[in-house]
């Protein structure tokens, strides 16, 4: 079978990997910065209860919140809340929601592509006028519309983002389906009698896959911030439920004198952005195809 | 060029009307009565039911929709329930305030990430700092970086004013925002562009003719590097749009974002209809735009289907 | 012609000085050594054809008296255009000369033009920026300048695009910006063998005739012997990053004596002589790769001549017939 078409395994081999021993340490460092987040996520219930309201030790006298130090390394928010043990529970959910949502928008995503891109005439105009509505909407005041029909929660976060996310991997996997078309896999599969699905599987599958691994890291890293954006907005999860970007929110009146309420959990969401922003690029160095998709994670 | 500008208009209108069309189908999966988001105090059944009656409530879909698209294209975008004006008064004097701020960080985003792009391709030393700087700026959610310069320029440098407004001075500190938060994209579109430039034959032409460096960047180089810029503009104005939105509410900026937000939350169904629309108008009316500048700037493009 | 004879027969001392003199020119790109110690003239008025195939440092030669290489490239050797010792002048100094010394005509016409700034105004920065003339003077001068490479109609062309283009009609604006300012000396970089057969041949033309009105002398590089006959009054040959032949066109062809030259007019005659069916003559192996240089005669592995002295010694440019002919081997003369 193996001898008219070549053989795509051979092509997603990443051509970097034999040569290159040395691993690039984008990929290093951002694997080890998620390792710990994750290590943080998991312990988080060692840390305490993030709910737990101290109003006599965590407001002061004067009803302000306690500066850092003690039992209280971050300080307490204004509810008296120890704002240490909310990070670790905002991290917690940021990692949660950008893994489920970032699988989840890569397969819709994928497969929509895969369907346009295979079967090609009005399957695929119609599939690629929604990719395109999907490309455009400003995706801010749409999740804050859906938001507007749902309620507060992870549920609702996360099906935002997918429904907002998946039409650039379509748009991704969609041309490069077309450019596996012009290598001449699918017409050689055609003429051999191969169905639509064994030609998807075993040609169009494993290009596409490698592409969305090397995609997903990126995507993960606008999922982060794209749920902080909405938590920060009231249209994503909301208090009492700690997440990054509703801490900022509830911290964001009291930015002059307690300034560490905004920032801790501002560098909490960087560093995980961070993280993931890294692994993508030293995923990169594994296939120099995917250089443009630098700049595409957006 | 008129026949591709036209196409362009089509696709835009069917856009438009799609947007519409959704909006309003939007309608009825938001929980909630209308009549009684009018009138919460009501108690008197009769008294919805007037209410509904008012409204068309009780008319079949089409009719209804047809009602609402005959209202829009009079101008008539519907009342707000919580303000009780027409939704059209307003957005309308946040139009200018919304789109001041949206041109404003358009300059800042094509300055910063431009110069940005221009020096690490010039400077070799300077390369690695640009491209920490990017990250940086990538991996920063736009609120975040907003509180932060609120934080420092405005409360402990007192650099720039902490209260709301929409003055100049009040200007900076948002259109700051959102220009650094763009600025990694153009930076990374006009250092490539000006790579591929300076290691072209046509430069090499213009140094064979004894023009000077300077005169080469200048008008040569930079125009090959407008092109994809403006092509960039046209392409993130969705995601631009949305940081317009995020930025307005981080500073209580008075612009559509803000409105739109705060009717959200206030289940105002009639003034988030009306904003969506109006920002879909904005967001097809500004790609158009882009394109038009685009085909102006380089003359390759004109002809294209 | 060689770096030893005074100018071409019947001149005088008050000759003028040769459009360019290169003496000693070595070129290097890191390890690679593209140009050997060449040393060549182009008198003035005259036309001197660089012939070598792809990796001969033909282009090379050319492009380093133009100044033109990269900066990694490392550049020796005395240059001088017009009387003017150009190897010594300073970067802001070499550029100030440049357009009034030496015009390039380029390969690729499409990518040697500005894709986003019409084609007259590419020709009229040159006056305006050395000439001195405003904005309306450059343009009319750049009309002119059209009209002079005979395109019809230059003043609507003049705001054309380079893509709007056909490549003749590029290739003449390349050779308009060229000649604008009159230079002394213009190289040409193969400007014709991206082109079809008849475009070719209008644009050689078009260079016959604008020899006869202007005074400059041409670098002609090209690898096609039928170009070199039609247009040159001289040619080098390149092999392997020396010279190892050079002479008038008149001396080159009827007497090659350099066995590379001899196998170059044998391939030549073997596709014009329209024998259907009879093996074409090739000269056997292949050029050495760019940079690898074994010691002796360059030409040695492929030569049927060579002997004992060939393997031990580069053999010096040598006068093979009359006075401007020379090769650089150790048994020049016809061929076996």
């Amino acid at each position: 079978m193996a001898v008219l078409a070549p053989d795509p395994a051979q092509d997603v081999a990443p051509a970097g990997s034999r040569r290159r021993r040395r691993w690039p340490w984008p990929l290093i460092a951002g694997v080890a910065i998620l390792a710990a987040c994750a290590g943080l996520a998991i312990a988080a219930p060692l840390f305490g209860n993030p709910n737990h309201q101290d109003l006599v030790h965590g407001l002061g006298p004067t009803g302000l919140p306690a500066g850092p130090g003690g039992r209280y390394p971050l300080g307490a928010d204004l509810l008296g809340r120890n704002e240490l043990v909310r990070l670790v529970y905002g991290i917690r959910v940021s990692l949660t929601v950008a893994l489920i949502s970032n699988a989840t928008s890569i397969v819709i995503g994928a497969t929509v592509g895969l369907l346009a891109g295979y079967f090609r005439g009005p399957v695929e105009q119609l599939l690629m006028r929604f990719t395109d509505i999907g490309l455009a909407l400003p995706y801010t005041l749409a999740g804050l519309v859906i938001a507007a029909v749902m309620s507060a929660g992870m549920t609702r976060v996360i099906v935002i983002i997918t429904v907002l996310f998946w039409s650039y991997p379509a748009r991704l996997v969609y041309g490069e389906v077309l450019r596996l078309r012009t290598r001449g896999f699918v017409e050689a599969g055609e003429a051999m009698g191969a169905g639509g699905l064994t030609i998807v599987r075993r040609h169009l599958a494993p290009h596409v896959t490698s592409m969305m691994f090397a995609y997903s890291p990126l995507n993960a890293a606008s999922a982060v911030a794209f749920e902080a954006t909405l938590s920060y907005l009231s249209a994503g999860i909301n208090p009492p439920t700690a997440s990054l970007g509703n801490m900022i929110s509830d911290g964001q009146t009291a930015i002059s004198y307690a300034p560490l309420l905004v920032i801790a959990p501002g560098l909490a969401i960087m560093v995980l952005t961070l993280a993931f922003l890294l692994i993508g690029e030293g995923v990169k160095a594994f296939n120099p195809d995917l250089r443009r998709l630098s700049w595409l994670g957006r | 060029m008129a026949r591709a500008v036209i196409r362009r208009l089509v696709f835009g209108l069917i856009a438009v009307t799609g947007v519409i069309v959704l909006a309003f189908l939007l309608e009825y999966v938001v929980p909630g009565d209308p009549a009684r988001a009018i009138a919460p105090r009501a108690n008197s059944p009769a008294v919805l039911a007037s209410i509904r009656a008012q409204l068309h409530l009780n008319q079949p879909l089409i009719v209804q929709f047809a009602d609402y698209f005959g209202n829009l294209l009079r101008g008539n975008l519907g009342t707000s329930y919580v303000q009780r004006q027409p939704v059209a008064s307003l957005i309308g004097p946040r139009l200018a305030t919304t789109g001041v701020l949206a041109l404003a960080g358009v300059i800042a985003e094509v300055i910063i990430g431009g110069g940005l792009g221009i020096l690490a391709t010039l400077f070799g030393r300077v390369r690695a700092l640009v491209s920490a700087i990017n990250l940086t700026l990538l991996a920063i959610p736009i609120f975040v970086l907003g509180l932060l310069l609120l934080l420092v320029l405005g409360f402990q440098l007192g650099a720039a004013p902490v209260t709301g407004g929409a003055g100049a001075a009040q200007l900076v500190l948002p259109a700051l925002t959102l220009g650094l938060i763009g600025a990694p994209w153009y930076a990374q579109i006009v250092a490539d562009q000006m790579q591929e430039s300076l290691a072209s034959p046509y430069v090499r032409t213009a140094v064979a003719k004894g023009l000077s460096d300077r005169y080469i960047l200048r008008r040569h180089v930079l125009r090959n590097v407008l092109s994809p810029a403006i092509t960039m503009v046209g392409l993130d104005l969705g995601s631009y749009l949305s940081g317009v939105v995020t930025v307005e509410v981080v500073f209580v900026w008075p612009g559509i974002g803000l409105l739109a937000v705060n009717s959200l939350h206030q289940l105002d169904r009639p003034v988030v209809m009306g904003t969506v629309i109006v920002g879909a108008v904005a967001v097809v009316f500004f790609n158009l735009l882009a394109d038009v500048v685009r085909m102006y700037v380089d003359p390759r493009t004109r002809e294209e289907v | 012609m060689t770096a030893a004879a005074a100018a071409p027969a019947g001149a005088g001392p008050a000759a003028t000085a040769p459009a360019l003199r290169v003496t000693g020119l070595d070129v290097r790109y890191g390890p690679v050594h593209a140009v050997r110690s060449a040393s060549l003239t182009v008198p003035a008025g005259q036309v001197v054809a660089l012939i070598g195939e792809t990796g001969s440092g033909k282009s090379s030669l050319a492009l380093a008296a133009a100044r033109l290489l990269p900066s990694s490239a490392v550049v020796t050797g005395q240059v001088s255009i017009a009387g003017t010792e150009v190897s010594g002048l300073g970067g802001p100094q070499f550029r100030r000369a440049r357009a009034r010394l030496l015009g390039c005509i380029a390969q690729d016409a499409m990518a040697a033009l500005n894709p986003v700034v019409p084609v007259g105004r590419q020709v009229g920065e040159l006056f305006a920026v050395h000439a001195g003339l405003g904005r309306s003077g450059a343009a009319e001068a750049a009309v002119a300048a059209l009209a002079q490479v005979e395109i019809r109609n230059p003043a609507a062309v003049a705001r054309l695009y380079p893509h709007q283009l056909s490549g003749g009609m590029r290739q003449r604006v390349m050779i308009a910006m060229a000649m604008a300012l009159g230079p002394p000396l213009i190289i040409a970089d193969e400007p014709t063998t991206a082109l079809d057969v008849s475009t070719q041949a209008e644009i050689l033309g078009l260079i016959g005739d604008l020899r006869e009105r202007s005074n400059s002398g041409f670098l002609w590089i090209t690898h096609d012997m039928g170009v070199v006959a039609e247009l040159a009054d001289w040619a080098a040959v390149m092999y392997a990053g020396r010279i190892v032949e050079q002479g008038t066109v008149g001396a080159i062809f009827d007497a090659p004596a350099h066995p590379y030259t001899q196998g170059l007019l044998q391939t030549r005659r073997d596709l014009r002589s329209g024998a259907i069916g009879a093996p074409l003559f090739q000269i056997p192996g292949s050029p050495p790769a760019p940079g690898v240089r074994p010691a002796g005669c360059p030409f040695r592995p492929r030569c049927l001549r060579a002997t004992g002295i060939c393997e031990a010694e580069d053999p010096p440019l040598t006068p093979a017939g009359d006075p401007e002919h020379a090769a650089a081997c150790h048994h020049p003369g016809p061929g076996s």
